[in-house]
């Protein structure tokens, strides 16, 4: 077994984590909070809803552009940019999520009205195979009979 | 005999472009006649290869054609075609990131990996070998319809990571440690398989609770600059603006700086085909501290510490147990060693030359 055979116990766990708490209350909160909203959904990516899911998140635009800069003459730069355009882009923007958000209420239906069909034809499948068995059963009694 | 190889993209300093390089040192040692072919190319290494376009595609039963998987790439439908015409092809597999972590910071990026394993189905009927660089890969590739594949590591030379590194950063980053504190490194694209997030939200807990000094680099040029971004929104969130240090381009050199400062080497990646970096930081006496996905537990092994949970108080204190027991350290040091002496480039050469010999020997009885 290669996977590490002494992780941290869970006495030393809640140990740290009371005394996280008392040097930096709702810390660990903040931290397991960050990570959670960066991280990607176990949905197959073959999945429909998972990908509509993707659209659903696109179809916001982020109209906070980032202005963190390596030098110091960039971040002012960026910000100044930012503060210029602002209005051009909050009407531009505005305008792209709602057409994100009806596109992404479109697919919702379409996804539904799909899974839906699916259900209907998987209960179709079952009714021709209950149906065939019985031809086929039909099929080898004795004359006379059924 | 030929064997001509063709990769998508040849840049310098990439793990697959490297790994293409040293197959064609082996063949032509062997005595191959052998070239590269690329779709598309850094301009330094223009000289070394040339367009598959130009690659004669008239099937030659003397020529084997490999084709190193990893992105979606027009040469795969070119292969196709020239493979159905009777032209022997191997496909050699490096993974193919699943669609699902870019599908929401990146969409056409997504669309593109989705695309590229969809290429790789339609091409394994028509593959004759397949081969692939972990046995993670491997599985994979038989997954996607591939058959008997063979497992062969990354050739990587681990010598050139001996040499010196960049004078100037080593002797900024030895003043930044003379203060004190530990240094966590990652090195890898920031890209969201490789989950740069929950490693900064386990050096955020691991700096409040042990070490208020400790610094981070994340070392790797942006595959989404979109999770970029969110990563450095997430670094202001956390108050960690002074601690945590993003470099995207930096040259070997540096990088050999970077590995020599570092007493920690944390991947909490998600998604990795072989993972070069852990690698790397073993072979420079680096203690590595991974979670066990993929092939990262493949890699690793017993050489470093596998957790099978990434909750940052977990890895916060898996890393200060490693760091602060010593004897721990130097086990793990020494035994991360041993496991990157097992990937030597003579090792991995002679493996790679074996699995084609055994392969055109099979051929050759048929």
């Amino acid at each position: 077994m290669s996977i590490d055979a002494t992780p941290p116990s869970t006495v030393r766990l809640i140990a740290a984590e009371e005394r996280l708490s008392a040097v930096a209350p709702g810390y660990l909160f903040r931290a397991r909070q960050a990570a959670r909203r960066l991280a990607v959904s176990d949905l197959a990516s073959t999945d429909a809803r998972a990908a509509l899911a993707a659209v659903d998140e696109l179809a916001v635009i982020d109209l906070n552009v980032p202005t963190r800069s390596q030098m110091r003459v960039g971040r002012i730069v960026k910000v100044a940019v930012k503060r210029l355009v602002g209005w051009y882009l909050g009407y531009f923007g505005r305008q792209v999520s709602s057409l994100g958000q009806a596109v992404s209420h479109l697919g919702a239906i379409l996804v539904d009205r799909t899974e839906q069909l699916e259900a209907g034809a998987s209960d179709l499948e079952a009714e021709v195979a209950r149906l065939s068995a019985r031809v086929e059963r039909l099929e080898h009694l004795p004359p006379g009979r059924g | 005999m030929r064997i001509d190889q063709l990769v998508p993209s040849f840049a310098r300093h990439d793990a697959i472009s490297n790994h293409v390089l040293q197959v064609r040192r082996v063949l032509r040692d062997a005595g191959f006649q052998s070239d590269i072919w690329f779709e598309m190319v850094d301009d330094r290494l223009n000289g070394e290869a040339r367009s598959y376009l130009e690659c004669p595609p008239t099937p030659d039963r003397d020529r084997l054609l490999v084709y190193h998987a990893s992105t979606q790439s027009p040469m795969a439908a070119w292969l196709e075609d020239v493979a159905t015409a009777g032209q022997p092809v191997a496909s050699d597999y490096h993974n193919v990131t699943p669609s699902r972590y870019f599908a929401r910071w990146e969409p056409p990026a997504a669309r593109s990996m989705y695309q590229a394993r969809r290429e790789l189905v339609r091409l394994a009927p028509h593959t004759a070998l397949a081969v692939a660089d972990s046995a993670y890969n491997a599985a994979e590739f038989d997954e996607l319809g591939y058959r008997n594949t063979a497992v062969c590591p990354l050739l990587v030379d681990l010598d050139e990571y001996h040499a010196p590194p960049d004078a100037k950063t080593l002797e900024r980053l030895r003043r930044q440690r003379d203060v004190g504190g530990h240094h966590w490194l990652f090195v890898g694209r920031v890209a969201p398989n490789k989950c740069q997030h929950d490693v900064i939200a386990a050096f955020a807990v691991y700096r409040r609770l042990f070490d208020a000094r400790a610094r981070l680099t994340l070392v790797g040029g942006p595959t989404s600059p979109h999770y970029l971004w969110a990563l450095e929104e997430m670094i202001t969130e956390l108050e960690l603006a002074d601690s945590v240090e993003m470099r995207e381009r930096v040259p070997f050199s540096e990088l050999l700086a970077y590995f020599g400062v570092a007493d920690l080497f944390v991947c909490l990646s998600e998604h990795e085909g072989f993972c070069v970096p852990i690698l790397e930081a073993m072979e420079l006496g680096v203690p590595v501290l991974a979670y066990a996905a993929a092939a990262v537990t493949d890699t690793v092994k017993e050489a470093g510490v596998l957790l099978t949970d990434k909750d940052p108080l977990v890895v916060a204190c898996a890393a200060d147990d490693l760091l602060t027991d010593h004897d721990r350290r130097a086990t793990l040091v020494d035994l991360g060693r041993r496991r990157a002496a097992g990937f030597a480039l003579e090792n991995t050469s002679r493996q790679f030359l074996q699995t084609l010999n055994g392969w055109l020997a099979t051929r050759s009885e048929t």
